[in-house]
């Protein structure tokens, strides 16, 4: 099996356990870009500072104990500890799929390979669930450990309640304290507007944020050319006979300009917008993230 | 009226409204099956602008709609369905036409109302005038009934005729002996229709919609004739012309009769005549008047019924003997041929009776002398019969002159050979009388074997053996008549009790009877198991059986008044001759049979003078062993006489009444609803006037196929519903300034890549 094949959504879908999956996506992308993580141009030194109770010993600069007799820890510019929090949403919207990945699959999957990049990058990896309300959350933390938590999480959830992204962003940029990388995984079948008002919330908590927009093929193409029953998954009660040749316009149309509002708001915001189908491979998302980071770097 | 064009009948319409509504049906069965779909983004699928939604509506009905004309449109142009449109003839199209002409010449097309033409002039125009506009190369059948009656086989080989020939013999046209039907009259047309090579067939049948010329109701007959006409391609270009007078009045004589005995000279004759109506019931009296040859004898003004008939009697004294030739006569209306009606009546002055016995002069078992008696009174006192009987004795059958006589009564035949059996069976099938006393002095078991045969001789009955006299002369039980036919023409004067009762008659002995033919009429019994007389027809003959004896051994009927009036009225009966063979409707053959010794071979002459007083050629013909001049052409009423001879002594001469069938004279029209239903199942057209035709006539119907125009209209909805349907499922070109989702990734992922 290649690296390439990794990537692919449906392969990946098919390999179990989040933590198998996120390595794999990472080694695999990483392997596809010919260098590797650890030794990056990025880990340049920046500072030296006093040794405080709780930094781990063999961070101790040894060669400068030997000429100060004092302990100094060693900093460096990639050792900013950023607090990245993983959102994806677990709304019933989300359980749809018309392929064998379903957007929550794909979100989930997504999610726990950034997470393994951001710890491999010595991050703090945080984790939240959003439905109707801010279903679960997990503050970030940098250990390998709390990352393995994130993924039992991640592999329990299951796509249940209705979608009111903007409300839960709103409430997880108040939980949140200075500077975080926000990555939100949704279908963003939400008010687009309160959406972008929510992430304009967040940006204003000086947060970075990456938005990734996660739809099925099917929700692209619409498929159906006769009388079919549509009907919603986050409120059964509500459905509609229509012929889907005679709504398809309309139904494109609209999806069209939910995208515009939402790729202008987050230009607007300096958010980085990606729309991503669940047959799009991961190496699109990853590398639309490590394109985000080092612009901000810049 | 069908509104439907040709080529549609009731079964097309079905499929057409089937074709219009399987898209609509289809539609509800579609939205009844839709599948269930759990689907996430539905706030896609609304609108925001309310009267988008609306015009999807609007676009989905017009969709189905649609649908729906095209596929009735296919359905109707594979019906080929097609209309007829008038073309000049001067500008037509290249190409011949062939017309088939059927003139109804039936007697009734001769009515006319005052100041008008009859419906014969009219529809002898309307043809002229279409064949007038017909031009070489152009063919045509003219039919009458005379040619419909011979067939279709017959009428297959009529010649089309030219435009020259069609014209003379449409203008040739009168009434004749024929009657027409107008179903017939449409089959044997669309048959020469199909016959014709020409390019366009035409179909015009020229009539005045008599009741009687449409007597059909069956529904499929009336199909059948429309496929023909559909399969002769002659249907759409059928029209049935009405010439006639739809307020037609006429008062006719529906029959003249006499009474069933033979008349005698200077005898009063009872003559009736009934008068019926047609159209609005008559006002006022009925004038009959009666004519012996030409001469008026009597007149009667009888009233109408409500239902417009009357009925008129005369008795008038006939003076010569011969044939007489009767008319009854009312005034002439517009329908003139039917204001006459004829009898031929034989008048007789005598009688030749054979009768054969035992002996005339004495009294005895088989003596024919009451008989000869009774038939000739020789006392001063009694005055002769209005009827002179000329009776002459014979002791046997054998030698005797049977065929010079009109009756043979036989009272004793102790034998009878074979010869002469043979001889009286051939009398009385050639029209003469016999009757059969049947008393001891007749041998049953001879009779049977020679003259009943098993039901297949001229006898009614076959008679039993008499029992033996009983010994010391004592007689049997005592028996009277019963059960008198007083209806019977013979018997009817004994329906009175003042002019006598048979049943005071006493009868001692009977000639026991084994069988009746079912054919026979029992006119008296003795008891339940015991006819007295009975009556049977053997060829053109009659034969009466009475089974007691004409002598006082077995009943006092002889003695009594009531034997001469018996006699004679028997007799008279048995000599007059079959009313129905001189009476006559237009059309009938008439046919002189000649005497046995006659031959139809050289020499023989036969013709036939008709009512303009023309010598005629008869024709001759052979039934049974004897020759009979024939003679079918009585297109005309009145009377005829037909006069035969094969040599000398074989002189015959019969005289005809040849009268119009009273189905002519009833001018009712065809019912309105009949008329809808021959119009519906043939697809034949009704003119209701002869002129319409005429002003039609400059031009000719052409038959133009819908189903191209169909089908192209179909394929052009065809392609409007698919742009449609194509522009409802959002197949075309987005709009400017909006990007479809699909153009949004490829954006997103170029800047993001």
């Amino acid at each position: 099996m290649n690296a390439s094949s990794y990537l692919d959504p449906a392969a990946v879908a098919r390999l179990g356990r989040l933590e198998i999956v996120a390595r794999t996506l990472v080694e695999g992308f990483v392997k596809g870009l010919h260098f590797s993580a650890s030794k990056g141009s990025s880990i340049e030194f920046a500072e030296h500072r006093p040794y405080a109770a709780g930094d781990e010993i063999r961070r101790i600069d040894w060669r400068t104990f030997g000429k100060t007799d004092r302990f100094y820890l060693k900093e460096y510019e990639d050792e900013t500890n950023v607090r990245a929090l993983l959102v994806v949403d677990t709304s019933a919207s989300m359980g749809f799929r018309s392929g064998e990945v379903s957007k929550l699959r794909y979100a989930s999957c997504l999610a726990a390979a950034l997470g393994h990049l951001l710890l491999a990058q010595r991050d703090a990896v945080g984790f939240a669930a959003v439905a109707a309300r801010v279903e679960r959350y997990v503050p970030p933390r940098g250990t390998p450990r709390h990352l393995r938590g994130i993924f039992t999480i991640l592999e329990a959830a299951s796509a249940s309640g209705a979608t009111r992204l903007a409300d839960s962003v709103n409430a997880l940029a108040e939980r949140i304290h200075g500077r975080s990388l926000v990555v939100v995984l949704s279908d963003l079948l939400d008010d687009p507007r309160a959406v972008v008002r929510s992430i304009a919330h967040l940006r204003h908590r000086h947060s970075e944020v990456i938005l990734f927009h996660i739809l099925d093929p099917a929700e692209e193409d619409f498929p159906f050319t006769g009388w079919t029953v549509f009907r919603d998954p986050e409120s059964p009660s509500v459905s509609l006979r229509v012929d889907g040749r005679q709504v398809r316009e309309i139904y494109r149309e609209n999806l069209a300009e939910h995208i515009a509002i939402l790729r202008k708001g987050c230009a607007a915001l300096e958010v980085d917008y990606s729309l991503l189908y669940t047959r799009s491979p991961f190496e699109t998302a990853l590398a639309a993230y490590l394109d985000s980071r080092s612009r901000r770097r810049r | 009226m069908s509104i439907l064009p040709d080529g549609i009948g009731e079964p097309g319409l079905i499929w057409l409204l089937a074709a219009g509504f399987l898209p609509i049906l289809l539609h509800i069965l579609d939205r009844r099956r839709a599948r269930v779909v759990d689907w996430p983004a539905m706030r896609f699928l609304v609108p925001r602008d309310r009267s988008r939604l609306r015009r999807i509506k609007l676009l989905e009905a017009l969709l189905i709609l649609l649908r729906s004309l095209a596929m009735l449109l296919i359905a109707y142009a594979l019906l080929k369905p097609f209309s007829r449109v008038e073309s000049s003839v001067r500008t037509r199209a290249p190409g011949s036409r062939g017309v088939v002409l059927v003139i109804d010449d039936s007697q009734s097309m001769d009515y006319r109302a005052q100041g008008k033409r009859s419906a014969l002039e009219n529809a002898r125009e309307a043809a002229l005038d279409l064949l007038e506009d017909l031009i070489p190369g152009d063919r045509a059948h003219v039919l009458t009934t005379a040619d419909l009656a011979s067939g279709v086989a017959a009428a297959r080989d009529l010649p089309a005729l030219e435009t020259g020939g069609a014209r003379r013999k449409a203008a040739d046209v009168r009434t004749g002996a024929g009657r027409f039907r107008i179903l017939e009259a449409l089959d044997r047309a669309a048959e020469l229709s199909a016959l014709l090579d020409t390019d366009a067939r035409e179909i015009h049948l020229l009539t005045d919609l008599q009741a009687s010329t449409f007597p059909e109701a069956d529904s499929t007959r009336i199909r059948f004739v429309g496929e023909r006409l559909r399969a002769a391609r002659a249907a759409s270009a059928t029209q049935i012309v009405d010439c006639g007078d739809p307020g037609a009045r006429n008062v006719f004589i529906s029959a003249l009769e006499a009474g069933a005995l033979a008349v005698g000279t200077d005898e009063t004759v009872e003559l009736r005549a009934r008068v019926e109506s047609s159209g609005a019931p008559p006002a006022g009296l009925a004038n009959v008047r009666l004519f012996v040859g030409d001469v008026e004898v009597a007149a009667v003004a009888v009233p109408f019924d409500g239902a417009g008939r009357a009925n008129a009697s005369f008795t008038c004294r006939l003076d010569a003997p011969g044939a007489a030739r009767i008319t009854a006569r009312l005034a002439p209306d517009g329908l003139a041929a039917d204001d006459a009606r004829r009898l031929a009546l034989e008048v007789l002055d005598r009688i030749r009776v054979l009768v054969v016995g035992t002996t005339v002069t004495d009294e005895g078992p088989g003596s024919a002398r009451n008989v000869d008696l009774a038939l000739a009174p020789r006392a001063r006192d009694l005055t002769a019969p209005p009827v002179i009987f000329r009776p002459v004795f014979a002791r046997g059958l054998a030698g005797a002159e049977i065929s010079a006589s009109r009756v043979v009564i036989i009272t004793g035949l102790p034998s009878l050979d074979r010869e002469s059996a043979e001889a009286l069976e051939r009398f009385v099938r050639a029209g003469g009388g016999l009757l059969l006393f049947a008393g001891e002095a007749v041998d049953s078991a001879t009779l049977d074997r020679e003259l009943y045969r098993g039901g297949r001789g001229i006898l009614p009955a076959r008679l039993g053996s008499r029992s033996p006299r009983a010994a010391g002369g004592s007689r049997a039980e005592e028996m009277h008549p019963r059960d008198v036919l007083t209806s019977h023409p013979a018997l009817e004067v004994f329906g009175a009790p003042e002019e006598g009762d048979l049943s005071r008659i006493t009868v001692h002995r009977v000639t026991p009877v084994r069988e009746v033919r079912p054919d026979a009429a029992i006119l008296a019994r003795l008891g339940e198991d015991s006819p007295w007389i009975i009556e049977g027809r053997a060829g053109s003959g009659k034969v009466i059986v009475v089974t007691t004896s004409a002598s006082p051994d077995d009943s006092d009927l002889p003695l009594t008044p009531l034997f001469l009036p018996l006699l004679h009225r028997l007799v008279r009966h048995l000599a007059a001759p079959e009313a129905s063979s001189r009476a006559l409707e237009l059309g009938d053959v008439l046919k002189l049979e000649l005497p046995p010794a006659g031959s139809a071979e050289a020499g023989a002459e036969a013709h036939v003078i008709d009512p303009e007083g023309t010598r005629r050629e008869a024709s001759w013909t052979l039934e049974e062993g004897r020759a009979a001049a024939v003679f079918g052409d009585t297109r005309a009423p009145g009377f005829y006489e037909m006069r035969a001879s094969a040599g000398a002594g074989t002189d015959t001469t019969g005289l005809y009444a040849v009268n119009v069938p009273a189905e002519e004279s009833r001018l009712e029209r065809i019912p309105e609803a009949a008329l809808e239903a021959l119009r519906d199942g043939t697809g034949a057209g009704v003119t209701r006037d002869a002129r319409e035709l005429s002003r039609s006539m400059g031009k000719t119907l052409v038959e133009r196929p819908h189903w191209p125009l169909a089908a192209a209209i179909a394929a052009l909805l065809l392609m409007a519903e698919l742009a449609l349907a194509r522009r409802m499922s959002g197949e075309r070109i987005p709009r400017r300034g909006r990007a479809t989702p699909k153009e949004a990734t490829a954006v997103a992922g170029g800047r993001l890549s």
